[in-house]
């Protein structure tokens, strides 16, 4: 399987970045959430197993699409003029992993909600940070070769399904997730993209300027 | 009853053992139960909902407060049946066919619990005929559909019209949320209300029984 395994410890979620992505910001949580947010670090450092993989692939445009590896990736407009003048793509997938589904409380009822909220947040922060991990396992495999941000299916008008596209790329299930009929990939804290690469790209840089989707969270970021 | 003050703190607080000792003790006192929920219950989940749009709490001090407030409603329950306090409603509550997403909607359902309500949560992954026999079976006066992927959410379309075939569309009202869901996606599927987030949830559940 094409699966590249990471140690929790290079992806480590921290209390703090829990606290900060829920607002906690000059207010302080009630002590509980303290103690729910120490024995959820606990236990993913105990039990989660993150892992990423990823294929740099030759491409080139075609009009507002995309060619990669056989494969006419339509990113739409917004995504394809920041992937410009890209040579080659690293085609990924990231994941929490299947563990950490394991660790959710089994049945979700109000009275597991606290944690099952918290570790919700940990999952998504988890797997942000595992593809953060990767871009930078990509920079040790092309050093001095700058490359774009990550960017994924279903953002900014590059459609959810396209997703069968990046699967296909990647091969079957990579890292051990599955994409459904409907374009879900399990475990749910996943993620799946592309990032351009070559000399003359644009670093760094994310479309909230294009983008029309005022609820997207990263916004701003 | 001097300590009903405390029942509010501990609901505010979201301090369970403590709303439920307090509730003991009120209904040991044979304190009125509606004044126990309305003027002390209902008035700290006001509270927490309020600072909370306000930006002075956060999802979990709301979860918590939901606990407190579950914990004590659960021992209020049997003298409920024979009283005259307004029952919030029956709610059923599941995520779309197709869609695993739990979080979002658990957080409605523990708000909508926490506020009084009756929920049933039928899971993820719902396909419409599991929509309409659990209306049918709990009486439900609510149905709360969610969704978190663009293409999932069409499939509330067909919740609704199986909710027609089955001639009990008028029986009941349907709420829908979920990340890329609007209110214009709302009123284009005809179903009866959105809301962006939990907290809102519960004023729109009210709200829309009320109508
Ligand atoms: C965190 C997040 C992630 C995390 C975790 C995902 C998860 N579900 O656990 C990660 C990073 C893994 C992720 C991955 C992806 N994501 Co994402 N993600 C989000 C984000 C930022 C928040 C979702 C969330 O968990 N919110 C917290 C919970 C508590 O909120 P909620 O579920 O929305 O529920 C609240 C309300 O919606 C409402 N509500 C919910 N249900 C109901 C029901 C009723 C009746 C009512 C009244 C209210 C209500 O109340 C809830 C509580 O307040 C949203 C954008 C956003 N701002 O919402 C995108 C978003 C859902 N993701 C999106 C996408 C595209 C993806 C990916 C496909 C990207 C990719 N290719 O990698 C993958 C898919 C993952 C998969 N498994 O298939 C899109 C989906 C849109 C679309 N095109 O379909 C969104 C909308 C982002 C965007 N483009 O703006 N994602």
């Amino acid at each position: 399987m094409n699966s590249i395994p990471v140690a929790y410890s290079e992806v480590e979620v921290l209390p703090e970045e829990i606290l900060k992505d829920i607002g906690y910001g000059n207010t302080a949580p009630e002590s509980d959430v303290l103690d729910v947010i120490n024995n959820i670090m606990e236990l993913l450092r105990r039990k989660v197993k993150p892992r990423y993989f990823f294929a740099v692939l030759e491409g080139y445009f075609e009009g507002a699409t995309i060619s990669i590896g056989g494969q006419l990736l339509e990113t739409g407009a917004v995504i394809t003029r920041l992937l410009e003048r890209s040579t080659s793509f690293a085609v990924f997938a990231a994941t929490a992993g299947h563990e950490f589904e394991q660790i959710l409380p089994p049945n979700k009822t109000s009275d597991d909600m606290l944690t099952a909220y918290l570790l919700d947040i940990a999952g998504t922060l988890l797997v942000e940070k595992v593809g953060d991990y990767m871009e930078k396992q990509l920079e040790a495999l092309l050093p001095e070769m700058p490359h774009t941000n990550r960017f994924s299916p279903g953002y900014c008008g590059w459609h959810l399904t396209e997703q069968r596209k990046i699967f296909d790329l990647l091969g079957q299930n990579p890292c051990g997730i599955g994409l459904s009929d409907v374009c879900l990939m399990t475990p749910i804290k996943s993620i799946s993209g592309i990032i351009g690469i070559g000399s003359n790209v644009q670093t760094g840089q994310y479309a909230c300027c294009y983008c029309e989707m005022e609820t997207c969270y990263k916004r701003k970021k | 009853m001097e300590n009903l003050d405390q029942l509010y703190e501990a609901i505010l607080k979201g301090n369970r053992p403590l709303a439920i000792e307090t509730t003991k003790l009120a209904i040991e006192q044979k304190v009125d139960i509606r004044t126990i929920i309305d003027n002390y219950m209902s008035k700290a989940m006001d509270e927490i909902g309020h600072r909370f749009e306000n930006g002075k709490a956060f999802v979990p001090e709301l979860l918590m407060s939901a606990r407190a407030m579950k914990g004590a409603m659960e021992l209020l329950q049997p003298f409920l049946a024979n009283s005259d306090v307004p029952r919030a409603g029956t709610v059923v509550i599941g995520t779309v066919k197709g869609d695993l997403h739990d979080i979002g909607k658990n957080l409605v359902a523990a708000m909508l619990e926490g506020s009084g309500f009756e929920v049933i949560n039928i899971g993820v992954d719902i396909p419409s005929g599991k929509f309409v026999s659990s209306v049918v079976e709990h009486q439900a006066n609510i149905l709360c559909l969610s969704a978190l992927l663009t293409t999932t959410m069409n499939y509330m379309k067909d919740v609704i019209r199986a909710l027609e075939e089955a001639g009990i569309r008028n029986k009941v009202k349907i709420m829908i949320g979920g990340a890329p869901i609007s209110s214009t996606f709302a009123t284009e599927i005809g179903a009866d209300g959105y809301s962006s987030n939990a907290n809102a949830a519960v004023a729109l559940a009210r709200q829309l029984l009320a109508s």
